[in-house]
């Protein structure tokens, strides 16, 4: 009965979003500043990366906010849990040899992948965000491995919020030197090269250390509470 | 070429999203949701948005699926070791 | 001097970011860091009060000209309300000296941090974001009680909230879909005109929903009333006194700088009245006190929008007046009211145990009324003149009813209070001393701006006159560049 109603209710859900979209059509949207975005962002930037561009020069600010809600909802989340610095671990069981044996394997090559994709945000798809997500995975698979091997809450804290300063204070040293916040500054250099785009790899690296710690820490909160 | 991949996607897509609804076990329900967001890391790449199925790819398949295991297994209701029928939605809610 | 005010979002940000760790040296002392950010806050917003005069001024983020990168949008409106979240953050401070989690700080900053920017921002989206945060944050902070009442209180917030902004967001990619913009004052120039059609109406509804929520309008407010009766007492008188009104105040943008429609005017009144009847039965038959304010807040939530939606000048007047007065005087009543969090008749003989608690929620509930000399008067009648200049008959005979019931359940109240026969000694409720410090702040910013209301009266009319004026808002944000666009669509 009640997976009829849940389907029932999903249907009704699908026909309203497919009514809702029905006459827009796939990639012919108006893109009024889509386009002067396009034509500009290279000039304004130097980011051969234009979602980047747009991600930290052009919509920084809400690149900060969404940082803030990600950081409010482990905030809140640790409150639920109400645990501060609990190391002590429940007896889970052990995890099998496949998932110990891929997590040594793994381990070394997510972390190369998270720093790449980081490093490489002002170039090439990708950036803070899925950087610092992989780089979260990454750990959280040695816990999920070993589950002695925690998490160190103190060492995350820690890093997490020196890069959520570094990335507001690198906005107000625009803010000071230019009198607007959160303007790219630094020499724009060439156009693909890895030292390019002025101060937007140092955000990425801010963001990417501040959401991979936040999840870090709110994976293994979230593994070993005790129940 | 591209119009069959993308109808398969989409189709693998819809079928999984079903199935979330009816699976019976916690642990299927998350393998079908994460195949959801499979089908959507696919569709992300064929609209030639690579940033947002690197995210999709991370967070949807990844981190949500670890998530709602953990949360589960918080309220005691994923116990991988048991028999099946320790995983039934239906009677953990009763 | 204006750029300065970017500030007030990026200092609790920081502080929030920061405070997890230098908490461990700060100890006690923590608490009173977010204090002081908010005193710095008043001085830098007073600062700037004077330097933007009547002419609204705006801060490009980033330095990137208006519709490609986000606005901050100052004008007085903004202005006016991000002071009295100020204040009122000041007065509500959790500022405990023993035995506070930190993190209940950080929550506190980012959703001040949150409301900020809503207030401010110029950006459909960037709005989006911080309404985000507010909303992420307030889930945190209803369930601080720990207590059961307050889990399930929280949870059924976060799950209506999340559909509201699921709707909000929607209504966004809609309106980006068919127009290739976020900018509202370049939304302003296209949406009326060429958007006026089914999809343009389906946007309005979306975002009016979905920022209905927190504005507690009609249709998806019944979460009210269980999580300001469970969450802790000053969340609450956050979330009824400074949140909702800032989602009635990007309402409002949106009627009249998106979407000009009379249809949507009238349905945003059918929806205001709906909350008006149905919040003050509620109250007539609500057991316990905190029910009581919180559906007596849908209620007055109900009459600021029906205020706006008469989309004039007149109207948007009165809907700030009573929406000030409104932010200023619920948080006091939650303070007061979170003492007797239980039946009503268990209130009674309060006047003998605590006498200046029950006299200054007697001041504060005839002012809530609307009882002639007190500030709710004046905004009531602002309402009613602005009903009349509309010629709302009907809509005018069903306030004034709303407020006989309204008048029925205070008296009521009040009659309790004063009774000669007191509750059993265990059964007393005694509320003293450094509780009603900020209440009494509160009811003397009230009682003070009488005598200032001709010159109050006087900038309200220029508020008013600003905020509805869409030719000024397009020109602040957009300057030169104003002809992007037209024609594309």
């Amino acid at each position: 009965m009640q997976r009829w109603t849940t389907i029932l209710f999903l249907t009704g859900l699908s026909i309203v979003l497919f009514a809702i979209i029905t006459p827009l059509v796939l990639g012919q949207s108006p893109m009024l500043v889509g386009k002067l975005i396009n034509a500009s962002a290279v000039n304004d930037t130097g980011a051969a990366n234009l979602v980047t561009a747009v991600v930290l020069a052009y919509r920084g600010l809400d690149t900060l906010g969404e940082l803030a809600i990600l950081f409010t909802a482990a905030t809140a989340i640790g409150i639920i849990l109400g645990t501060t610095d609990k190391t002590q671990t429940t007896s889970s069981p052990t995890a099998g040899f496949i998932v110990a044996t891929a997590a040594k394997v793994l381990f070394p090559l997510l972390l190369v992948f998270a720093l790449y994709i980081i490093l490489h945000g002002h170039l090439t798809p990708g950036g803070g965000f899925q950087g610092g997500a992989v780089l979260a995975a990454a750990f959280f698979l040695l816990t999920l491995a070993d589950s002695g091997n925690n998490i160190k809450h103190k060492v995350t804290q820690v890093i997490e919020a020196l890069a959520g300063t570094a990335f507001i204070v690198l906005g107000l040293v625009s803010f000071a030197l230019q009198g607007v916040f959160l303007q790219p500054w630094l020499d724009k250099g060439e156009l693909g090269s890895l030292f390019s785009a002025g101060s937007l790899p140092l955000l990425y690296l801010a963001l990417g250390l501040k959401v991979g710690a936040e999840l870090a820490n709110l994976l293994s909160s979230l593994a070993n509470v005790e129940k | 070429m591209n119009i069959i991949i993308l109808v398969i996607t989409v189709s693998m897509l819809v079928i999984a999203a079903f199935y979330v609804v009816w699976a019976d076990s916690f642990f299927t329900v998350l393998a079908a949701s994460s195949m959801v967001s499979v089908g959507l890391v696919l569709l992300f790449v064929l609209l030639r948005a690579p940033d947002v199925a690197l995210t999709e790819a991370v967070v949807g398949v990844a981190l949500t699926g670890v998530i709602y295991a953990l949360t589960l297994a918080k309220i005691d209701l994923w116990k991988i070791n048991d028999n099946d029928d320790n995983n039934d939605v239906s009677q953990s809610k009763q | 001097m204006q750029d300065s005010l970017i500030l007030l979002v990026v200092l609790p940000l920081l502080l929030a970011f920061l405070l997890p760790v230098i908490a461990r040296y700060l100890g006690n002392l923590s608490g009173l860091t977010g204090s002081l950010l908010l005193l710095f806050n008043i001085l830098l917003l007073a600062n700037a009060w004077n330097s933007v005069g009547y002419s609204p001024k705006v801060i490009l983020l980033g330095g990137f000209a208006a519709p490609l990168g986000i606005v901050f949008y100052i004008d007085k409106l903004n202005m006016l309300f991000a002071i009295l979240t100020t204040i009122i953050a000041l007065l509500l401070w959790p500022c405990r000296t023993h035995n506070t989690d930190v993190r209940e700080y950080v929550l506190w900053l980012l959703l001040l941090a949150g409301c900020y920017g809503v207030i401010l921002s110029g950006d459909l989206f960037n709005i989006y974001v911080f309404y985000e945060l507010l909303a992420v944050a307030s889930y945190g902070l209803v369930t601080l009680p720990a207590t059961g009442a307050s889990y399930i209180a929280g949870f059924r917030y976060l799950m209506i909230s999340a559909l509201g902004s699921a709707f909000a967001l929607l209504g966004i990619a809609l309106i980006y879909s068919f127009t290739g913009s976020v900018n509202i004052a370049h939304l302003a120039q296209i949406i009326p005109d060429h958007l006026h059609h089914i999809w343009g109406y389906s946007a309005a509804l979306l975002l009016i929903i979905g920022f209905g929520v927190k504005a507690e309008l009609f249709p998806v407010n019944f979460w009210v009333a269980e999580v300001y009766s469970h969450a802790d007492k000053r969340v609450t008188a956050l979330l009824a006194g400074v949140v909702s009104k800032i989602a009635v105040l990007i309402i409002l943008r949106f009627i009249i700088l998106l979407f000009p429609w009379q249809d949507i005017f009238n349905f945003l009144l059918l929806l205001g009245i709906i909350g008006v009847i149905v919040g003050e039965f509620a109250a007539f038959y609500a057991q316990d006190l905190l029910r009581l304010l919180a559906f007596s807040s849908i209620a007055q939530s109900g009459l600021v929008i029906i205020a706006f939606a008469c989309a004039t000048e007149a109207g948007i007047m009165a809907g700030i007046a009573l929406a000030i007065h409104h932010l200023l005087l619920k948080p006091a009543l939650f303070l007061l009211a979170s003492h007797c969090d239980r039946s009503i008749n268990d209130l009674a003989g309060l006047a003998k145990s605590s006498p200046w608690a029950s006299a200054l929620f007697v001041i504060l509930a005839l002012s809530l009324l609307g009882v002639p000399p007190l500030p709710g008067f004046w905004a009531k009648l602002l309402l009613l003149q602005s009903l009349m200049a509309e010629q709302y008959l009907l809509l005018l005979v069903l306030v004034l009813l709303a407020t006989i019931v309204e008048a029925a359940y205070l008296f009521r109240l009040f009659m309790l209070f004063y009774q000669r026969q007191e509750m059993p000694e265990q059964k007393r409720i005694t509320i003293q001393g450094q509780e009603l410090y900020p209440v009494i702040t509160l009811s003397g910013i009230l009682l003070l701006g009488l005598f200032f209301l001709p010159l109050f009266m006087d900038s309200l009319r220029e508020i008013a006159m600003q905020t509805s004026n869409i030719e000024a808002y397009i020109n602040t944000v957009l300057g030169k560049v104003q002809h992007i666009g037209e024609g594309n669509i």
